[in-house]
């Protein structure tokens, strides 16, 4: 897995920044003002090494770990309802990286980059309250729009090709199963899938699981494979 | 965490509707554990599939779109939701869309059916492009070549028909002129019968006529000789008289074998009279034919002995010539 060297952050306009003029204070629990007209400084190299060493010794561990924890994070902010989740999670782990790069050490870091998580998931609710309140109904608006914004941006035949496409790459066995999972609906739903299970001889939640990796494989396909137009379409 | 609960609760808590502190230990668990954060992505497919096949109430339902559908990976998987539930439901895409809850609320684009002409002609595939590209140039290559053959054949075709029609035509016409001719040649050929037999009678009442005592017809005589024939006024060869003449043909025998004897006189081995019985006189034979029977060329005079049986033996063979 390549790991980037320096993570490079733009001005982020909606997002508070995390000032290294802090002095120097540990506790993460101190949240700063938001001033979103300030831009969040560059993440050094060293600090992103030393950030990776704190994960693991090992290279290749550590990156390993660094997108398992950015996923989760990502996840974190996505349920937590904050806009633009991928970006809040990369600066949760900046500021952690900053931290440690001052020489702070941190001794359990779930909780602590949980803890900075939480204080930026904060600092977003605000700024989206106050944006909401400042732009009214037009923010409403926009947001009722953005309903399912990204549906647009792919050509349904691109979606439908990439699909086929992707189901067709799909072992015949892992096809049949996430078609038969989720063939029924509504209340028939539930029987019918206890019933699939006691076909393959397995507990109802293994089958939810492994049904869930398929439709993730599938849909990571379909995403490399709506790029590819992308691409094309230049 | 019971598996039941577990599910429950990360549906609470991706809809929003855990407390803080709930919330606050279930992200502490998926943080950590990796079983944890795939029943949380579980979780996640499972409300996105019920937004879709609106088995969502319209609270859980307003939640999703309120705050989940602000996330454009969420919104993609939705869009992926859509078409799966439409594949195994077997329903036509467009179908499943209208009964999905974002459809009925908003404005969308319409989602053509799974079969595209353009999917089934135009691949996306750039390989697949090229390999269709080049089945296509293939194709239309033979097509052009097996019409360009066949307008060929067919000409071909027609310039046979037209020739094998003008032989028949010549053949036609050559049978015609062989029938003709045929008929021409028979006609000819019995013109020329009654020409000699009116000939043959003329000859012969002119030899009654110079065979008369009172005729006064210059009798030309001619005794022939195995190894010519001789005139008594010009050996071996006779000259035809101008005016018509009696030639006296005297055959000289070496011995008289028979009483009668058969004389036929022939040229070109066609014979120039009927062949004469003749009785021999001494050891000659006499023969008068008149001149107007021969022509300029060479005649074979045959003399056969007849036997008491009438059977005719060859004795021996003169010739003549006229000049």
């Amino acid at each position: 897995m390549s790991i980037p060297a320096i993570i490079i952050r733009g001005p982020m306009t909606h997002s508070p920044d995390s000032s290294p003029n802090d002095g120097g204070t540990d506790d993460p629990f101190a949240s700063t003002p938001a001033d979103s007209t300030k831009p969040t400084s560059v993440l050094t190299e060293r600090a992103f090494h030393k950030f990776l060493a704190t994960l693991n010794p090992d290279r290749e561990e550590a990156g390993r770990k660094y997108e398992a924890l950015r996923t989760r994070l990502v996840r974190f902010f996505e349920w937590r309802h904050c806009s633009f989740p991928d970006s809040r999670a990369d600066e949760t782990l900046d500021r952690v990286a900053r931290k440690i790069d001052k020489g702070q050490v941190i001794s359990n870091l779930l909780p602590y980059l949980l803890t900075v998580a939480h204080n930026v998931k904060k600092e977003v609710w605000k700024e989206d309250k106050r944006r909401r309140a400042l732009e009214n109904e037009v923010v409403n608006n926009t947001r009722s729009r953005n309903l399912e914004p990204n549906l647009e941006s792919d050509e349904p035949d691109h979606r439908l090709i990439c699909f086929d496409r992707c189901l067709e790459s799909l072992p015949a066995d892992n096809r049949k199963l996430i078609l038969s999972y989720y063939q029924e609906d509504g209340g028939a739903k539930i029987d019918w899938r206890k019933q699939l299970a006691e076909q393959m001889g397995i507990e109802l939640n293994a089958l939810r699981i492994r049904a869930h990796r398929i439709r993730k494989t599938l849909e990571q396909c379909i995403g490399l494979c709506l790029a590819q137009f992308a691409g094309t379409k230049g | 965490m019971e598996d039941k609960n577990k599910e429950a609760l990360a549906r609470q808590y991706i809809l929003g509707k855990l407390s803080e502190e709930e919330a606050t230990r279930l992200e502490e668990d998926y943080f950590a554990s990796d079983d944890t954060f795939e029943e949380m992505e579980v979780a996640e497919d499972e409300i996105i599939d019920a937004y879709v096949r609106d088995e969502l109430s319209s609270e859980d339902s307003k939640l999703v779109k309120e705050n989940l559908l602000t996330s454009s990976r969420i919104s993609r998987r939705v869009g992926f939701a859509k078409i799966l539930a439409a594949k195994a439901s077997r329903k036509p895409v467009s179908q499943a869309e209208e009964s999905s809850p974002a459809a009925s609320h908003e404005q969308q684009k319409p989602v053509p059916n799974v079969w595209s002409w353009k999917d089934v002609f135009w691949p996306a595939s750039v390989w697949q492009r090229a390999a269709f590209s080049a089945l296509a140039i293939v194709i239309a290559v033979g097509t052009v070549s097996l019409i360009i053959d066949w307008l060929r054949v067919r000409k071909e075709s027609n310039r046979l028909s037209a020739s094998t029609a003008a032989l028949e035509s010549k053949n036609r016409d050559l049978i015609a002129e062989n029938n003709q001719r045929a008929l021409e040649t028979q006609r000819l050929a019995e013109e020329l019968k009654t020409q000699k037999a009116e000939n043959a009678i003329l000859n012969e009442q002119i030899e009654r006529t110079l065979n008369k005592p009172s005729s006064a017809v210059p009798v030309i005589s001619i005794l022939l000789s195995i190894s010519g024939s001789r005139t008594l006024d010009n050996e071996k060869v006779v000259k035809l008289p101008a005016e018509p003449t009696i030639l006296q043909l005297r055959i000289p025998l070496e011995e008289v074998k028979y009483d009668r004897y058969l004389v036929t006189i022939t040229s070109d081995e066609r014979p120039v009279s009927a062949p004469r019985e003749l009785k021999a006189s001494g050891k000659m034979l006499t023969l008068r034919l008149s001149s107007t029977r021969f022509v300029r060329g060479d005649y074979i005079v045959t003399v056969s002995g007849v036997t008491p049986s009438g059977q005719a033996i060859e004795i021996e063979d003169y010739t003549l010539r006229i000049i």
